[in-house]
């Protein structure tokens, strides 16, 4: 048993390892679900809030939404005058969170649409404010997402304000205080200032340019390091993910 | 019956641990409720075969809900079993102590093979806190396990 444990994870992907994820994943989605039977209740004060709040928010949206229709006429006009090609637009699906990861050492979650829904492996994931991770496990109908909070995840990402390219990943955050992501690699000149936005560079095949990462909190943390290493506040709220958006192929 | 109280029990303590609210407050501290089922297995268990078959599965599950290496938990849990089921044949078993020993090994057997794969920074305080809460939950199922086990068996 030791040594087919070991088997499966040292071989790193396997036939046998995948079909022994899917299998156990199956055994155990049926009692996650169980969950979803739980009410939750919030209090009364609670939804007050949350209703004021949204909103406030809603009209701040509706404002940019008008004013974003309106440079988008603007943007379309320019590009026909300099007839440079339009990017394909993103097809999505929509998804419903169905679990978190179940170790406390890695950021992930399962969500509720997979092959069936035409979602692959590496497909990037989104909620309304930014940018949340890429998909890993796919199965017929759920998919597991890699967190961008996780370790593991890297993301090749720009600086807004000076188009500085670097790459973001989670930080392995200590317990007294909320999971943050980190920027690597940012050229040592660079100037980078906190509240600097960073988005998505395009580059490494995996996510789209331009999708919002998050913003600066702390500039220059290894201030004897060859490469500049700032930390960011993710712009997707990764305690309330409920509804997620895949980017289909 | 014994089988079905303990794959019930492994089931729904997965879902529990994938389902709970994250504590973000604390750098995203989730509850772990296999570990101690792990050292459940290994002090009850007459075989040791059996103990680390549960503990492999329990692995298992929590590896196929989880993005980390498929079978590193496992191999973990697997691990601590084994010397779980040597030090349960020297000790008390229903001693409240070894109990709680025996949820921190498993839980900290976990957790160093998850730190093998990404990393040590700032993983100290975790372990010891997940070790710290998997040695208070281990005596509560013990408690509910053993009962449930002698509710179940026949007259």
């Amino acid at each position: 048993m030791l040594a087919l444990a070991w088997a499966l994870l040292l071989g790193q992907p396997t036939a046998l390892g995948a079909g022994l994820r899917v299998f156990f994943l199956r055994l155990a989605t049926p009692f996650q679900r169980i969950a979803d039977l739980i009410p939750v209740v919030h209090s009364h004060n609670q939804l007050a809030a949350d209703n004021k709040k949204l909103r406030a928010d809603n009209n701040t949206l509706r404002a940019q939404l008008a004013e974003l229709q309106h440079q988008r006429a603007e943007n379309q006009q320019l590009r026909a005058l300099l007839q440079i090609k339009q990017a394909a637009p993103w097809r999505t699906v929509g998804a419903r969170v169905i679990g978190r990861d179940a170790s406390n050492w890695w950021k992930s979650i399962q969500i509720d649409r997979g092959t069936d829904d035409g979602v692959r492996p590496d497909q990037p994931v989104l909620s309304a404010s930014g940018l949340i991770g890429k998909t890993i496990h796919v199965t017929a109908g759920e998919s597991r997402v890699l967190l961008l909070l996780d370790p593991t995840c890297k993301v090749g990402a720009l600086l807004e304000t000076t188009r500085e390219p670097g790459i973001v990943s989670g930080a392995n955050a200590a317990l007294t205080r909320e999971p943050r992501l980190q920027m690597s690699f940012l050229d040592r000149k660079s100037n980078v200032k906190v509240g600097d936005a960073v988005y998505t560079s395009g580059l490494g095949g995996v996510f789209p340019r331009g999708i919002l990462i998050g913003t600066v909190t702390e500039a220059d943390l290894d201030p004897q390091g060859l490469y500049q290493n700032v930390e960011l506040k993710p712009a997707a709220d990764f305690r309330r993910l409920e509804e997620v958006m895949v980017i289909l192929p | 019956m014994n089988f079905l109280i303990i794959a019930t029990t492994a089931l729904l303590l997965t879902a529990l641990q994938a389902r709970l609210p994250t504590a973000w407050w604390i750098g995203g501290f989730r509850f772990e409720f296999l570990p101690a089922l792990v050292a459940y297995g290994a002090l009850t268990f007459r075989r040791r075969r059996w103990a680390v078959v549960l503990a492999v599965a329990a692995g298992f599950l929590q590896d196929a809900l989880s993005a980390g290496p498929f079978g590193n938990t496992g191999a973990a849990y697997a691990l601590a079993a084994l010397l779980l089921v040597t030090l349960g044949r020297a000790f008390d078993r229903d001693s409240l102590w070894m109990q709680m020993l025996a949820g921190a090994i498993a839980s900290a057997g976990a957790s160093l093979a998850a730190i093998a794969v990404i990393g040590g920074q700032n993983a100290a305080l975790k372990l010891l806190l997940l070790a710290a809460v998997s040695a208070v939950i281990a005596p509560f199922l013990f408690f509910v396990l053993d009962f449930a086990r002698w509710r179940s068996r026949p007259a």
